[in-house]
């Protein structure tokens, strides 16, 4: 067995047995540079414990969360807000994530124009008539499904929609889910201001579908029934990505690739 | 439908001062860490009927603190925010650490552990400040126990590399 400084680290780590740690013992005996290794990397885990101690007395508020136990039933006030728009179009494997968040906005690119060009305009009360025209997929002749489908992550595309209100769509990062599709989170903002954030995953048939789409300091009067209260918009659109992620982002390079090829 | 009963609230109640340290050592960063924590509790809470109790409370709860913090990390990430780290405070309450010089090394310690990239500093805190076992961490973060390994090794190599002259 060669000692290197992976087998060091596990012998340090009480992760070898038998013949395996025999083997380290008896190196570490006859060779003093081996022994020397062993020590500095006991002594770097001293370090580290040391620079991050257990403190038992911990502070009152963390305290109170635990004995009070019903943080998200008094907290969650953007539960009112709730449309579930998922169970219509839901594809079975990601029910966990849209399930696991009670607070989410759901919404689709046809709710998107919608929002940004002003048909929905204040129909706050009447989730009936919105409802009827939220798809969850994104249509292939938009501007969105183009960003989606051909731009990188952190490259912002700009679109011009009626009035000639200028909008910036922008993937921000791509992923591979726990279903095997690929997944990207982008923006859509005006005028510097991030107005929507959303989720699409591809599909096999070469759609996009969106996994969750919120609204984040919006102008109110647009859509008041969409928005979240501070901070529970970006809460709900990490809770989804945190449950559809399979691994890190895809690298810069990863995702040109898939990008040049289709996405396959 | 609340199903946190008093054991559970009790045996939550326990790992708290684990879950701060682990949220520490996470963030590198008292205020980032306590927040954590507490953005932990409150999913913890908020998911406590999905806690399988022939399962670990500590080992389920700090995956929750991971996922928060790799969350927060994707978010700064993407958002482009990162803290300048000469904007961090300058220690963790080394309340038992009068002795200056030691104090400015684990303030070392720390802005160097935070500097490490993100899959080896998590497998170091599991593994090297937690304790779990290789199989364990590897359970935690859904990787081969042979990429813990790697991971560890080259984390500490790192850390000895820059400390060799200090340990």
């Amino acid at each position: 067995m060669k000692i290197t400084e992976q087998i060091l680290t596990a012998y340090v780590d009480g992760e070898l047995e038998g013949s395996d740690k025999k083997t380290v013992e008896e190196q570490m005996a006859k060779d003093n540079q081996i022994r020397t290794q062993v020590e500095s990397l006991k002594s770097i885990d001293r370090l580290i414990n040391a620079a991050f101690p257990i403190h038992e007395d911990v502070p009152e508020q963390l305290v109170e969360a635990v004995t009070q136990g019903s943080i998200n039933e008094n907290n969650n006030t953007a539960k009112n807000n709730v449309i579930p728009l998922f169970g219509r179009h839901k594809k079975p494997g990601l029910s966990k994530a849209v399930t696991a968040i009670p607070y989410a906005v759901a919404a689709s690119i046809t709710l998107v124009v919608g929002i940004m060009f002003g048909y929905l305009a204040n129909t706050p009360n009447d989730r009936n008539v919105l409802d009827s025209v939220l798809v969850s997929e994104i249509n292939t002749h938009s501007r969105l499904y183009e960003v989606l489908e051909n731009s990188p992550s952190s490259t912002p595309s700009k679109i011009t929609g009626e009035n000639n209100q200028e909008f910036i769509i922008e993937p921000l990062l791509s992923f591979k889910s726990v279903n095997g599709d690929y997944c990207r989170e982008f923006d859509i903002h005006n005028n510097d201001k991030k107005t929507l954030a959303g989720i699409a995953c591809r599909e096999q048939d070469a759609t996009w579908r969106l996994e969750i789409m919120v609204a984040s300091d919006a102008q109110p009067n647009n859509y008041d029934i969409y928005q979240l209260s501070s901070g529970q918009d970006e809460e709900a659109l990490n809770q989804v990505a945190d449950n559809l992620m399979s691994n890190d982002p895809l690298s810069k390079t990863e995702e040109e690739i898939l990008i040049n090829n289709n996405w396959k | 439908m609340s199903t946190l009963t008093d054991k559970k609230k009790n045996e939550l109640l326990e790992i708290l001062p684990r879950l701060r340290r682990f949220s520490h050592s996470l963030t590198c960063d008292p205020n980032a860490g306590d927040d954590l924590a507490q953005a932990t509790v409150e999913r913890a809470l908020s998911r406590i009927e999905t806690w399988d109790e022939t399962r670990p409370l500590q080992f389920w709860v700090f995956k929750i603190a991971k996922n928060l913090w790799y969350d927060q990390l994707r978010a700064q990430k993407v958002r482009g925010h990162t803290e300048n780290i000469d904007d961090l405070p300058d220690v963790i309450e080394d309340k038992h650490q009068a002795d200056m010089e030691t104090s400015q090394l684990l303030k070392e310690v720390r802005e160097k552990m935070r500097e490490l990239p993100q899959d080896q500093h998590i497998v170091l805190v599991l593994v090297a400040i937690e304790g779990y076992s290789y199989k364990e961490a590897a359970a935690m973060l859904d990787l081969p126990i042979g990429t813990v390994m790697s991971r560890l090794s080259r984390a500490r190599t790192t850390l000895v590399k820059i400390f060799g002259n200090k340990l």
